[in-house]
């Protein structure tokens, strides 16, 4: 069975329960057709380089799987016609996992450590100087529902910086891109 | 042909960073590491100037495409 991953892009907006059902609903066409999800990281809220669907930002999913190659077509018209998800990106890992070997494999669940909600005034409540100072405020923070927190936890840093900086600068949009563009 | 003006073949010999060292994995969500191929208004650089070997200047076009669809990268970067 080939390993997949993909990528979903969904509206920043969405709940928790959204998100649930709509991985929900992948991992039960995955299962049902003999695969097993491996890892779902949700990366949380972030700036995206261009709008998509008007949306200045949107939510990142990564969902990795073992799967049979006749699910995809399947999985994908799903998500085409979620209407939360705005883009995904499936891509063949060259990885190949024989069928007895599943069970051993252990999923693993990686979220932001707050719910994506509240995103904005969440990072206004905070100072721009996220990734440094993340772990030391995280208790503090965390009632405020604070965002970059998830830095160490997170495997990819990277997606906790760009957020709490955009959103102060979100009145003036533009210059907030070129900013973050100098800046990386 | 013998108009036009001397091309300086060998300007930069550098050498391709992925081939020196093996284990940077060229992912498409690893944007950090894209951007350094990528100049200020999004395009890719050139492999004569970065210096990749072919193979890797493949691999490392396909990671900047994918990732410009699904929004990690931009495709173009307006001037304010």
């Amino acid at each position: 069975m080939r390993m997949y991953e993909i990528l979903l892009l969904l509206h920043p907006e969405i709940t928790d329960e959204r998100i649930s059902a709509i991985v929900g609903r992948m991992e039960g066409l995955i299962s049902g057709a003999g695969g097993k999800v491996t890892e779902i990281d949700q990366w949380g809220v972030r700036k995206l380089a261009y709008k998509v669907r008007k949306q200045p930002k949107g939510y990142y999913t990564l969902v990795k799987c073992a799967a049979p190659t006749a699910i995809l077509t399947e999985l994908e018209r799903t998500l085409k016609l979620t209407e939360d998800c705005l883009r995904f990106m499936t891509v063949n890992l060259e990885q190949e996992v024989e069928a007895a070997q599943l069970a051993t494999i252990e999923r693993v669940h990686k979220k932001p450590s707050q719910a994506p909600e509240e995103t904005e005034s969440a990072e206004e409540f905070y100072e721009p100087e996220a990734p440094a100072e993340a772990p030391a405020e995280e208790p503090a923070a965390e009632a405020a529902g604070e965002k970059p927190a998830p830095a160490p936890s997170e495997q990819a840093a990277a997606p906790s910086e760009p957020a709490p900086a955009p959103a102060e600068k979100a009145p003036d949009a533009p210059e907030g891109v070129e900013k973050k563009e100098e800046e990386k | 042909m013998s108009a036009t003006k001397p091309k300086r073949h060998f300007q930069k010999r550098k050498s391709c960073r992925f081939c020196a060292d093996k284990n940077i994995v060229l992912d498409y969500k690893e944007i950090k590491l894209l951007r350094n191929f990528v100049t200020e208004r999004g395009k890719i650089i050139p492999r004569r100037i970065s210096g990749n070997c072919a193979k890797h200047q493949r691999a490392l076009t396909g990671a900047i495409k994918r990732a410009r669809n699904i929004a990690l990268l931009p495709f173009t970067v307006q001037h304010a």
